[in-house]
């Protein structure tokens, strides 16, 4: 199928804006609603997990 | 988890924050000012530009990097303002996804800005190809490790992406913007080079002061030097408002006065976000300062308009004047012209008629042509005459109950015989139908025969086609000819005053271009309009006439 450079423009720009939403939303939830993240408290640990990369 | 916190919270003595971002928890003391002003700011401008032009591309992007700068302060914001780790978690790794996407769009911004058209196809794949990672890693820990308890600094531990990913992607839009500048401003012309320099220098600075604070935050973790990194946004806007009012960028008009008292307004808003006694003052004597500026970059800008609105009206008056004296000298000229053919005109008809005695053949034949020539010059001073008073609204209509189809039918009968005489087939094609009209019937004959006589002295062979019609409440005349045609050139000067085509003067070196300038005004007089198509030189032409019809 042969789209011209406006349609491939326009696709373009609504794949890149639900990528971003998604993304977004992906973030809202495991933050705000799951709550799901790593606290450090103790600076042993904290250093230890950095050296995990 | 929800012990740890609250056992932080308790320790380090945070507040709830309201509203999402009013809180003690905000020790920085210019925080609300240095955050709060760039925000509305770049809120307004952005929406404001994107208002005054909503198809153009770069008005959208202006928009959408305003915009998001906005929403990246509001998060800063929040990060400041409070205790719960789920938020400052959220805000923080959304402000990263946001401060990239603020930079690519900054690049694309300035592509667009100098070479007028969208990116191409490859270079954005590329741009969205380099932004991917940081879209797809974003809840993940490459970008936010975890929440940092360890101290009451309420900040997160950022990991590869947040630290190094994005920082590298934002030099090389600096970069990228810097060499597309460079590159245009050597190939432009001196005008478009100043516009390139001011809004490069724009937004450099804009994204210097922005991603350094955040990198001297990220790397030193002190983020108080990370607010000053804001005050990039409005030098920014300041640009923008001086290419807006220069140079009318973005499609906006907008004068020097506006824009310095919407900068004043903004500079006095800002001293209602200071929280403490102390900062009042310091900033108040900087708004001073930048009061006394601006105020004076306005008196001058005030100044300035009043001498030009001065020198304008001057100009309006001696117009005027001008226009009066030369309409004088129209009228004078063609009176006592007008009067000399008329005097002249009476001598070749008192030869012709025999009033001065018996005249020899070859004498008859020149006191013709005199006379001939004498009727000529009277018709068209009366041609130019008229045209003058119908433009100055000099001329009253007698608008009154009348019938359209005896005018065309009589023009059409007198017009019959110099037709033939010129080897012109003169063919009407009146249709029954509702003529009737609120008009000056002298007036529109006047504007009926200007049309008949045009298509008669612009055709050399064939035929002229005259056809009366009505429909839709409307009376429809046309004449179509196979003369000399219109060209798309002519075509700009017809139906205006004096105007001529090249090729009409040739065939005719008496036009005056007053002709059809008086049909227009006419018909236009009597609620109707006036046309011409043409395939071009050499295809005829036909000439549209439409009027009102009265029931």
């Amino acid at each position: 199928m042969k789209f011209d450079k406006n349609k491939k423009s326009k696709i373009f720009n609504f794949v890149f804006f639900v990528l971003i939403f998604v993304s977004i939303a992906v973030v809202f939830y495991r933050y705000i609603i799951m709550e799901n993240y790593r606290i450090f408290t103790d600076e042993e640990v904290f250093s230890t997990s950095l050296e995990e990369y | 988890m929800e012990s740890s916190i609250q056992s932080f919270i308790d320790m380090c003595q945070w507040d709830t924050a309201r509203f999402l971002i009013v809180s003690d928890n905000v020790f920085g003391v210019l925080i609300y000012y240095s955050h709060l002003i760039p925000l509305l700011a770049s809120l307004v401008v952005g929406v404001f530009i994107f208002i005054s032009d909503r198809k153009s591309l770069i008005n959208k992007i202006l928009l959408f990097i305003l915009g998001t700068f906005s929403l990246w302060v509001f998060l800063d914001l929040i990060l400041w303002a409070n205790e719960k780790s789920s938020l400052i978690m959220f805000s923080w790794s959304t402000m990263i996804l946001l401060e990239v996407l603020i930079y690519g769009a900054s690049f694309y911004f300035i592509y667009v800005f100098i070479y007028k058209k969208d990116l191409p196809e490859k270079v954005k794949f590329l741009v969205g190809f380099l932004i991917l990672p940081v879209v797809l890693l974003l809840g993940t820990k490459f970008n936010i490790v975890g929440f940092d308890l360890t101290n009451c600094y309420r900040e997160v531990v950022e990991g590869p992406i947040a630290t190094f990913y994005i920082y590298a992607l934002e030099i090389l839009a600096v970069l990228g913007i810097f060499v597309l500048a460079v590159h245009a401003f050597i190939k432009s012309k001196a005008d478009f080079r100043k516009q390139i320099f001011i809004i490069s220098l724009g937004i450099v600075l804009f994204l210097f002061t922005f991603s350094g604070g955040n990198i001297v935050g990220s790397l030193t973790e002190n983020w108080n030097l990370g607010q000053f990194g804001l005050i990039g946004a409005p030098v920014f806007i300041a640009f923008l408002a001086y290419m807006i009012v220069r140079f009318r960028a973005f499609n906006i008009k907008l004068i020097a006065t506006q824009v310095l008292v919407a900068g004043i307004w903004f500079l006095l808003l800002g001293i209602l976000f200071i929280r403490t006694v102390e900062n009042v003052r310091i900033i108040t004597a900087l708004t001073l300062i930048l009061f006394t500026i601006i105020g004076e970059l306005l008196i001058k800008s005030v100044k300035r308009e009043i001498e030009q609105k001065e020198e304008l009206a001057k100009l309006n008056i001696e117009l005027e004047r001008s226009i009066e004296q030369r309409e004088s000298l129209v009228h004078l000229v063609t009176h006592k012209v007008k009067g000399s053919f008329t005097r002249s005109k009476y001598i070749f008809a008192g030869l012709l008629d025999g009033t001065f005695g018996e005249i020899s053949p070859e004498i008859k034949k020149y006191a013709e042509q005199g006379l001939e020539s004498d009727n000529m010059g009277i018709s068209t001073v009366d041609l130019v005459l008229n045209a003058d008073n119908l433009q100055r609204g000099i001329i009253k209509y007698d608008m009154q109950p009348t019938d359209f189809k005896p005018i065309v039918q009589k023009i059409a009968e007198e017009k019959k015989i110099p037709a033939e005489a010129k080897g012109l087939k003169l063919l009407t094609d009146i249709k029954d139908g509702n003529y009737h009209i609120l008009g000056d019937a002298t007036w529109l004959k006047e504007a009926i025969n200007n049309l008949v006589e045009n298509s008669i002295r612009y055709t050399q062979k064939g035929e002229i086609n005259i056809q009366l019609d009505d429909g839709d409440g409307k009376i429809k005349f046309k004449i179509k000819d196979t003369g000399m045609g219109i060209t798309a050139e002519d075509k700009k000067n017809l139906f205006t005053q004096g105007g001529r085509g090249k090729n009409s003067v040739k065939i005719n070196v008496d036009s005056t271009g007053y002709g059809l300038y008086s049909v227009k005004l006419i018909i236009e007089a009597h609620k109707g309009k006036v046309w011409a198509e043409s395939e071009g030189e050499g295809k005829g032409s036909t000439f549209f006439v439409e009027l009102p019809a009265t029931s």
